[in-house]
């Protein structure tokens, strides 16, 4: 005439809680549509001409800038950043096929994701002409971020597509600036009023 | 000689305690408990939908998970660069809470304007900001705050002077993923947030 003794039945209850507990865990390791197409990112330094698979890009000198200018219909045009523009020179190299530039983005130390200047047109990433195979591009990509965000690391990534609509699974490269710091300091005190944004270069 | 003695299974009823006096005690309890949730529903206004909150002038800040915007007046303007077409233009501050840029077209109802008289809707939100103009932006940087301008095309059934105010609605947004692309993005809840009535200046 045995009931099930109060401590079987606490035990039940105990270990069915430890079994949600477990699958809401292990939910949250589920890989997200979002991971499973990201862009494949092949990270870099600056300075190193980083391989991303499909393109090649190395990142070179990196300064900030009060104002950027550039060349357009009307004569050239003076844009002023909300916070400070970070101009870096780049080169970037399809290596198999004609490839389009999706637009990069710089990450800071916590977490902020900036887009890169759309309002320009002589950067690297938002001239139209399509990038071409053993034709390197050289030129400058931009981002305005406000002043307080400058904090280390600061990560470059761009990712090219084969049709400009297509991101998922694309090659990216990663490029670590590699400023501390006192680098970001440095840069800060001596930042340009003005630096002219000149169309790319291919050689 | 009883091999199988009835009772040995736990039986529907089982964990209830044994005593009537014991089990007459728990129902009492429990009824107390219902009927004074029930009551406690019935003096907050019971299940029926909450009506909603009366309009608010402009000029007060609303914010949902996403953004905060602060709508500031409303003009029907026809904008020679961009068309023949009538334009709706909120004014406004707009700034963002997550830390990756947020597409423009994101905003699309979330921030939901009804032209007053008619309750005509509009749709394909654009946004300009008002430091540049003329410059081609597509997102909202991470917690940048800008001034913008709100504007979509004034559907073609609304005369542009019979247009006397916009009831602009503010959702709540919520991230979430599609049918066929599951990645997730930023769309309308279903909770309004706030409700402002902007008068409309004739520009």
């Amino acid at each position: 005439m045995a009931r099930r003794s109060f401590l079987s039945t606490a035990g039940t209850v105990a270990m069915s809680l430890v079994l949600v507990a477990l699958l809401i865990t292990a939910h949250s390791y589920f890989i997200t549509p979002e991971q499973e197409t990201a862009p494949i990112a092949h990270t870099g330094a600056r300075g190193d001409v980083v391989d991303a698979g499909r393109f090649t890009m190395k990142v070179g000198k990196v300064r900030l800038a009060e104002s950027v200018a550039e060349e357009s219909f009307g004569g050239p045009e003076l844009q002023k950043a909300k916070g400070v523009w970070v101009v870096v020179e780049a080169a970037v190299e399809p290596t198999l096929s004609p490839m389009q530039a999706g637009t990069p983005t710089l990450t800071n130390g916590d977490d902020f994701e900036f887009l890169a200047g759309t309002q320009l047109t002589t950067t690297i990433d938002q001239s139209s002409v399509p990038f071409e195979p053993g034709i390197p591009r050289r030129g400058f990509l931009v981002f305005e971020i406000p002043t307080k965000r400058l904090t280390p690391p600061l990560t470059l990534r761009m990712h090219m597509t084969d049709n400009g609509l297509d991101d998922r699974l694309a090659a990216e490269a990663q490029i670590d600036l590699g400023l501390d710091a006192g680098d970001i300091e440095a840069l800060r005190a001596k930042a340009a009023p003005k630096v002219t944004i000149s169309e790319p270069g291919y050689a | 000689m009883a091999h199988h003695a009835a009772g040995q299974e736990a039986t529907a009823g089982d964990f209830l305690p044994r005593g009537p006096l014991a089990r007459a005690l728990l129902f009492a309890v429990l009824a107390i408990v219902i009927g004074s949730l029930v009551l406690a529903l019935w003096a907050t206004g019971g299940l029926a939908k909450a009506p909603d909150a009366p309009p608010s002038a402009p000029g007060r800040p609303i914010s949902n998970e996403l953004f905060t915007v602060t709508p500031h007046s409303a003009t029907v303007t026809i904008d020679k660069d961009k068309g023949p077409e009538p334009v709706l233009e909120i004014r406004a501050d707009l700034v963002t809470k997550v830390k990756e840029p947020v597409e423009f077209g994101a905003l699309n109802g979330i921030i939901a304007p009804s032209i007053q008289p008619g309750k005509a809707r509009v749709k394909s939100i654009d946004v300009l900001f008002e430091r540049n103009p003329e410059g081609l932006y597509t997102e909202l940087q991470p917690q940048v705050s800008e001034k913008v301008l709100l504007t979509w095309p004034l559907p073609k059934k609304v005369a542009p002077d019979s247009v006397e105010s916009v009831a602009l609605t503010i959702w709540d947004a919520q991230k979430t993923g599609g049918f066929w692309d599951e990645r997730e993005r930023w769309g309308a809840g279903e909770e309004r947030v706030g409700t402002v009535e902007i008068p409309v200046e004739r520009g």
